[in-house]
This record gives C-alpha cells, structure tokens and sequence, in this order.
C-alpha cells in the first residue's frame, strides 16, 4: 500500500465531504467521488438501516437515500425498499461473484455482479456496483474507514442544518404570509385596510356592470371616540376597537366588506344588493341598523361596562356611474350628516334615498306599535256559491290609521313580513275569525259560514304554526269546520314534506285549506297533486281578464280543469262584472267572491249586508 | 480512399464528394455524415455546409488539429463518416456556465429519444477551450446514469486559439458541445498507459482547467521545480510548451488508472491550464510522461473494444487520438501506434483524428472519465 496513493483520494473525499452542507448533496457527491476513484460505475446509500430480526426473510424495508450511476435506482430515491440485509449489513467488504445477491436491486441493466460495502458508522451503508470487480492493489475497505467516520458526523451535521433551514424557510414564509396579511389588513383588528377594500369595491363596481345589482358603502364611526380615548386610555380604546370589528363582522352577509380605515373608522361594502334603488337602500338600511343594535350592547372594559354608540352613513352606488373617490366623498359626507343629526343613527347620502328610508322607518315604527294602540281592523267579503247562496266570507285586515288614515295592506303587510309582525298580526286575525265563528254559531242566520283567513308564508313556517291553531281550535271548539286557510303558492318554496305534514295535521282537525292567487306563482302540479288541499282561488288577474283576454280565458279553464280532476273545489276572487260571471260559470267556476257580489265590510255592515239579502239579487241576474 | 461508410478525401474537391453522397445516399436515403476536418482546412466548412444544405443531406462534425485515416496522420483533406440514418444530433452553442444546468440542457434533450432495451452511446464532440468538461461530465451522468454509454473528444486548435470548432449543415460554433446519440451502440473504449509518479502534491487552489496555485504556491513555480528535479529539465516560459506536453499531471485514482491533464498554456499570474477540469483540490502527481506503454495500451483497446462487441469481428473503428500524446511520443512513434493499433484490432478500416482531450469509459459501464494524452476507439460499423 502506497501512501501516496491513499492520501490524495481520501484528501479530496473529506474535502468533498466537509464541502457539504445539506444531506441530499452531501451524499450524491459523496458516492459520485467515490465511484470516480474506484471505477465502479454505480452505487447507492441506505442511512438509518432498521435492526434486523429473525422474522424479516433475510430482507431489510430501507429507505434508498441516494444513488448515482444506475437510473432505475435513481427512480427509486425517497422510496422504501425490500433489500437483502447480507448486502446492507455487517463490516466493510469488497466481493465479487454476487450477481444473485445483487440482483434483488431495481437497476435498469441487471448486470452488476461486485460490490464493495462502506459501513457509515452505525448510521447506514454505502454500496458501490459494478458489472466486473474494478482492478486495485489499494485496501478499498479500510482505507475509507476514515472518511465513513467523517462522513458519518457530516451527516448529522448536514440533518442539522436542513431542519434548521427548513425551519428558516417556513419561519419566513409564516412572516411573508404575515407580511402580506398586513399589507392588506388592518393591523390592530385584523380586518381588511383601505387597500383592499378599494379593490373590493373596484371588483364590486365591475361585477355590478355586468348586473346592474347596487352596491353600497357604509361608514360608521364611534360617537365621541376620542372623549372615550381620553377617558379610558388607548388601550382600552383598542379592545373596543377590536369587539367592534368582530361585531360588525357578524351583522354583514357572506360576500361583503368589514374594514378600518384608521382611528374609529369603519367601512363596511355590502354588495350585492337589489337591483332597485329602494330595495336596496332598504336592504343596506337594515343591515345598518343590525350594525347600530350590535354595537350598542354594553363593553365590558376591565370589569366595567361602556355603552358606545355609533352614526352610519351610507352612500349607494352601482357599476361605475360614481368615481371610486366620489363614492368615499359622499359615504364619509353622509356619515357627518348623521352626526349632525344627533349621532347614533343612520344617514343616506341621497337626500330622495333618505326621504324614502325615513318614510319607512316611520311606517315600521307606526307598525309595531298598531297592535298595541288597536289600530287593525278586520273586514269581511263575502264568499258564494252559484246557487245565490252565501258561502262564508274572506277575513281581510285592515289598518286604521290615525293620522295616515287606512293604510293599504299592499303597504304595510310586505313591511310587517320583512319585520317580523307578520306573526302577530296573523295570530290575532286568526283568533278575531274564531272568536266570530264562534260567536255565528249562537246566530241560525250565520251559523253555517265559512270564514278564510289568509295566513303568510313567514306565519306558516314557524314552528309553533300547528301547536297555535290547534290551541285556538280548543278554545273555540266547534269552528274548525268552518275555518279555511288560505295559503300562497310561496309556502311550497321551503320544504314540501314538511309544508304537507303541517296541512294534514290541521286537516285533521276539520280545517280546509285553499290555495291563494293560484296561477301567479309556483303552480306545480307535481306538489299540488301531493297538497291536501280543498280549494283553489283563481286570481283576479285572470278574473279581470277572462272576458278582455283569451289566454287569461284558457288559464282559468285549464285551473278548473285541473281542480276538477283533483276533485278541488275552485273559487274566483275579484268578480266585478256579469259577462265574468257568466264566463266562469260557463267554464265550470261555481264560487265566487268579488266587488260583483260585495265589497268588504267591517263585521256590522256584513252581517246587516247578508240580513237584507241584496246579493241573492246579483246572482240570479246572471244567467246560468 | 474508402471503407465501407468512413471515406477520406485528400481535398475538398465537391464534384467527388458530391458523387459519394449521391452513391450513398441511393444505399442509404434516411443518411447523415459526421465529417472531420483538419485546421488546416478550416475555411472550407462553409463551403462543405453549402453543399450538404443544398442537397438536403444532414451533416454535423467538428475541426481537429489532424485527422487520422488508416495508420496515417493527415493535416489536410477531409474525412467522412456515414451514418445509415442520422441520429440524434444537437449542437450546444450557448450553453451555460453553470454544469448541472448545462447537462440538465443536453439531458432533456437526449432522455426523451433513449430507449432503456437498446444500447446507446452519448458521443460529445466538445471545444477544448470549454473549462469545465469533468463538471459537466459528472453532472451528465447524475443525470443519464447508465442509461447511455459515454464517449467523446475535444474539438478545436492544436494552439488553443479560440476556433468555431463545431458545425452542423446551418451553423458553426466554437465553446460548444456537439451531443449525438449512437444507437445501438455498444460505447468507446479509452486508454493512456502512462506510468503515475510517486510524488504527489495537492493542487491547492483551481479555477476550471487553471491550476493556480500547488502546495500554495504559484502553480508553474512548483511544477518547474519538480520536472527539474524529477527529470533533469529546466523549464521557462519559452521552451513551456515543447516540453510540457513530455511532463503531464495525473490525478490519481484508486484503480491506477491515473487522469492525464497536460499543462498547454501559462499566464501571467504563473498558473498552469490545462485540456480538461482539474477538480478542486486535486492531488497531482507529475507523470513520467516518457515511460508510456503502448503495447498495454493497445492491447487494453483490442480487449475493450472485443468485450464492448461481444465478438472479436473486425469493422470500420473510429479513433482519437491525443494530440499532446503525439507530441510526446513523437511523429514516427505515435504513427506506429497506428499501425499497430490497425493491425492489432484487425479493424476493416480506421478514421478519426487528433484530438484535446477524451472521454471515455476505461471498462465497460464505467464512469466517464474525461482524459488527455489517450487513445478512444469506438465501433463505426456500419449500421451507425
């Protein structure tokens, strides 16, 4: 053995070796240096080789670490394979004539028949191919001795330093996204900055040319914010800076907008909204008044409570009519507005827009109050048959207003779903019909009508529906055959089992049900086939028209047809003249209620109505 | 003068080289040429492109500083070699600094054309001025693995001026690499049998194929002092080249087979440049370039090329020859290597050319090594 000959080569590996500073380079340059050196033109590592047992068939799971000269091999890096443990483990060793050992390996030619093992320490093996031993005089298994050594704590080094940058990398990347985060974001709330929600107003404006849906940017500020700061400190005033982002960001829908602009000032972008100016004021307006409540609730401040409020300017926009700065002008002017106006309220930039939400307000305000103030009163139109005989009576609410006079139900009942009053107003017509039927039973002339009750979707739906009617039915026992509920077609948007299960228990009860301005909604004869229904109303759309219009004609006589084969009794609402009387009872319509026959009448004037026997008079005229 | 598919013309005359082609190219219609041109006649590869383009026949070759045609050294004339269909060719001309990025280019291009059940060679036809042939070496084989064989030769001007060394029919190039894929082909074989020293020193700083400093001195100081002491000659900055071509470095391998670089230029700063990469802290031994045994290195080619056959059939073999090896041996001794190579191998014919540094496998599936001062042969055939 020369020493001339060792030392260069062992030389030049520990340099290679200690050039390394990540493991994946470490151990390809490692084995490409050593096959350079002695010939063999192929190898692989194993590190972390997994102790052998008696039950493992002479074969080792091992995960290939590297591998340089074999391209089938190199395919495999990463992957665990089976590989026999004679090949893995045990002392240096250089053996020729293996070719059965050897070819357990995926190579791409199996032609390798020498090897020659370098045991890394305890760490793992290197094994180096070849198809014919490589010529040396040099000890290849020992003189690498020291250079496994090396390579061994120049592996863990290398482990080292790759978690370490991996840790680095993610470090930074957790800081970039961070970074990025508060670029966009609001540093203190988290919210987003004036940035972004520019370029969501931006998106907004675009997506609203396309629609022509609105848009709106609401400002909200905190009523005397910097009396608060001087009061409580900053860092109290932060945290109510903080609840009042979470508070505002569970008021907005899905889709829009919670950001600060800075100090105590908010902005919220709601979009999209209706595609009519008022629809979507009324919308923005709502949405700004659940803003107001929420944050009215009290803070709690270090075991003290703080009640804040707020004023809320609203500006409306859609597509690009309004420049992007206009649009912040107008917000930021309508919430200044609001200030002037005493704080703690809500304040359009349209003066006409302004106009209208106060106008509604005012109504809604009136609303909840009429119950109390016993305002509503019930009007009674008469139901009846061919025949000239008086059937019952539609039930219709009416609004008596002591300043606004009657306010039209077409007004006030859409105003009374979207609030909610709806529920209670339906109850108590329905408990007004009961108590009148009840109170006809005790009269021979009257005992035997019939009373309809509109009930809204938003009544039928709640949970409570089945228990209310059913409670009304024991306290006023023997009405409920005479009590028939008028449904819309919009019931059936929300679940249809549920909607017939409901019908069906009150069925159950004796109630009728008939379905409301049949023929403008829904119309599906797919679930009016599965509706427990007794009656159909044709609308009086169809009724104004039948004689004006043929395809009014053929809608009403196909809604008979259909009613007939469903074996439904039909009745046509909103009769005025004989020649649409004459036409229904051509087309098979016996049940009618309308103008023709009377108008609705509070209760005295009904009953006097039907005790004088006029109508008898308009039925009869009609020829049959 | 002709064998089979390898033909040397002693000039460029187009009317006979134009009767060939059309001979060859009723044989063979899917043909190409691999033409070898001596420096000397440098200037007629525009003229040799013309002609190929004008008759649509695809052409690649490179600029030796001599060809080789029978047992004969020739500095002018012109070798053609015909492929029976043209293979993959690409030449590189703008490849990057960076090796694995180089190979990753040369690579994509020849993976995607290899088919794993039939034997190929990746035979490089490079710019002897490129400074990092040994990188791209290593780094062509991290990636093609034993998916080819590897062979090669350095292209350019025996006074290593920069030359546009590489032509296809379109273009001509120097600081490139001309990539052909050989299949089926069953590689090269190479060998120098020069005897290693039994001194060595670590080449302590290197910069591609410039050693700059060895045993931390300036390179050419150091190599100097050894030659003067190891052999008796004292060597200046004049007599520089005459006499290193005769005082080569190895760089010493576990198998003896010892890397020849020989030193062919200094610079001002007294480093050594060599043909090919020395790898960073290279140890360096200074060979005893005189003790060369070419009956052993004839007779390891005869075997190589008999195992890398399967057979020991004789056919038309291409042969590189170093031209530093030349300069060493001298004329007469390197053109009875010829000779002997010829007779040895019992080759049907024998065309190639001086060349600036080899590659090759020095055993079969070996790695590839990048070599001076050797001899690589490699099966031409006919079926190329």
């Amino acid at each position: 053995m020369s020493r001339d000959d060792v030392i260069p080569i062992l030389y030049e590996m520990a340099l290679t070796i200690g050039g390394e500073v990540s493991l994946s380079p470490l151990l390809s340059r490692t084995l490409q240096r050593l096959l350079y050196f002695t010939s063999f033109p192929a190898g692989f590592i194993c590190l972390d080789l997994p102790a052998p047992s008696d039950s493992d068939g002479g074969f080792l799971p091992v995960r290939l670490d590297a591998a340089v000269g074999d391209y089938k091999l190199i395919q495999h890096i990463g992957n665990v394979l089976q590989l026999p443990k004679q090949l893995l483990l045990g002392p240096a060793v250089r053996l020729d004539g293996q070719a059965a050992l050897l070819s357990a390996l995926p190579v791409l030619h199996n032609v390798y028949q020498a090897f020659l093992r370098l045991p890394i320490g305890r760490l793992g093996a290197i094994i180096l191919m070849a198809p014919r031993m490589p010529e040396t005089t040099l000890p290849l298994t020992l003189m690498f001795e020291p250079i496994m050594a090396h390579l061994e704590k120049a592996i863990m080094l290398c482990r080292h330093h790759d978690e370490y940058m991996s840790q680095l990398i993610a470090d930074r990347q957790q800081a970039d996204t961070r970074a990025e985060f508060l670029a966009l974001h609001d540093a203190l709330t988290g919210l987003p900055n004036r940035g972004l929600l520019l370029d969501r107003i931006h998106q907004a404006m675009a997506m609203g040319s396309r629609n022509g849906q609105y848009g709106a940017l609401m400002t909200l500020n905190v009523d005397h914010f910097k009396q608060l700061n001087d009061l409580y400190g900053y860092q109290a005033c932060d945290q109510v800076l903080i609840e009042t982002a979470r508070r505002l960001e569970r008021c907005i829908r899905e889709g829009d907008t919670v950001a600060r602009f800075g100090g105590d000032e908010f902005m919220l972008l709601l979009w999209p909204l209706p595609a009519t100016q008022k629809d979507a004021a009324i919308q923005a307006e709502q949405i700004a008044q659940q803003a107001r409540q929420a944050l009215a609730l009290p803070y709690r401040l270090n075991g003290r409570e703080l009640s804040v409020s707020c004023s809320i300017g609203i500006s409306l926009f859609r597509a690009h009519l309004d420049t992007l700065e206009t649009l912040l002008r107008n917000a930021e002017t309508s919430v200044y507005q609001a200030k002037a106006a005493g704080r703690n309220t809500i304040r359009f930039f349209d003066p006409e827009i302004q106009t209208v939400i106060m106008a509604r307000l005012a109504l809604e305000a009136d609303l909840e109050r009429a119950m109390a103030l016993n305002e509503f009163r019930l009007y009674f139109q008469l139901q009846a048959n061919d025949q000239a005989c008086v059937t019952g009576a539609e039930v219709l609410i009416r609004w008596l207003h002591p300043k606004r006079g009657l306010v039209s139900p077409a007004v006030f009942i859409p105003l009374a779903e979207e609030t909610g009053a709806i529920v209670a107003i339906g109850d108590w017509v329905l408990e007004m019909a009961c108590r009148q039927l009840q109170v006809w039973q005790d009269q021979p002339k009257f005992c035997h009508l019939r009373l309809a009750v509109n009930v809204s979707a938003v009544q039928f739906h709640r949970p409570d529906f089945t228990d209310k009617v059913s409670g009304l039915m024991a306290r006023y026992s023997g009405v409920a055959g005479l009590l028939k509920l008028e449904l819309t077609e919009s019931v059936m948007l929300d679940s249809a089992e549920q909607v017939i299960r409901k019908i069906q228990l009150l069925k159950n009860l004796g109630i009728r049900f008939s379905m409301d301005d049949f023929g403008t909604g829904y119309s599906s004869l797919a679930y009016l086939k599965r509706l427990p229904l007794d009656q159909l109303k044709i609308d009086q759309s169809f009724v104004r028209d039948i004689a004006s219009d043929p395809s009014a004609a053929v809608i009403i006589q196909t809604i008979i047809g259909m009613a007939q084969n469903l074996g439904l009794e039909v009745i046509a609402e909103g009769l005025e003249t004989q020649e649409q009387l004459v036409l229904l009872k051509q087309y098979g319509c016996h049940h009618y209620q309308g103008y023709l026959l009377g108008k609705p009448l509070p209760i005295d004037q009904f009953e006097a109505l039907l005790e004088q026997g006029d109508l008898s008079l308009a039925l009869k005229q009609a020829p049959i | 003068m002709s064998s089979g598919g390898m033909v040397y013309f002693s000039s460029f005359d187009m009317e006979k080289i134009a009767g060939l082609l059309s001979d060859w190219r009723s044989e063979c219609p899917a043909m190409g040429v691999l033409a070898l041109v001596p420096e000397a006649e440098k200037t007629q590869v525009a003229g040799l492109q013309i002609h190929f383009r004008q008759r649509k026949i695809p052409l690649c070759g490179a600029i030796f500083p001599q060809l080789i045609y029978g047992s004969e050294f020739r500095r002018t004339g012109l070798c053609l070699l015909r492929f029976d269909s043209m293979p993959y060719v690409a030449l590189h001309d703008d490849l990057p600094g960076d090796a694995a990025e180089a190979a990753r280019i040369i690579a994509d291009g020849v993976g995607p054309r290899l088919d794993d059940d039939i034997p190929a060679t990746l035979f490089l036809l490079l710019d002897a001025m490129l400074p990092n042939i040994g990188s791209l070496l290593d780094e062509l084989y991290l990636s093609l693995a034993n998916r080819v064989h590897y062979a090669g030769v350095n292209a350019g001007s025996e006074t290593f001026q920069a030359m546009p060394c590489l032509f296809d029919s379109q273009r001509q190039a120097g600081n490139g690499v001309l990539a052909l894929l050989l299949k089926p082909h069953p590689g090269a074989v190479l060998e120098h049998g020069y005897q290693s020293g039994e001194h060595s020193l670590p080449a302590t700083s290197t910069e591609g194929n410039r050693i700059i400093h060895i045993d931390w001195r300036p390179a050419f100081e150091v190599y100097r002092e050894l030659v003067l002491r190891q052999f008796g000659v004292e060597i200046n900055r004049d007599n520089f080249y005459r006499y290193a071509v005769h005082f080569p470095f190895g760089i010493v391998r576990a198998n003896h087979s010892t890397l020849v670089r020989i030193p062919v230029m200094l610079d001002e700063d007294n480093a050594l440049f060599c043909i090919g990469e020395v790898p960073a802290h290279s140890m360096l031994t200074l060979l005893e370039a005189p003790r060369v045994d070419s009956s052993a290195t004839l007779e390891t080619l005869r075997l190589g090329l008999s195992q890398l056959r399967g057979k020991p059939a004789a056919a038309g073999l291409l042969l590189f020859y170093c031209a530093g090896r030349k300069q060493h041996m001298g004329a007469e001794a390197a053109t009875e290597e010829l000779r002997a190579f010829g007779q040895l191998t019992g080759a049907s014919g024998v065309a190639g050319a001086l060349a600036l540094g080899e590659i090759g496998e020095s055993t079969l599936w070996g790695y590839p090594l990048f070599q001076n001062a050797t001899l690589v042969t490699a099966d031409w055939g006919s079926g190329q």
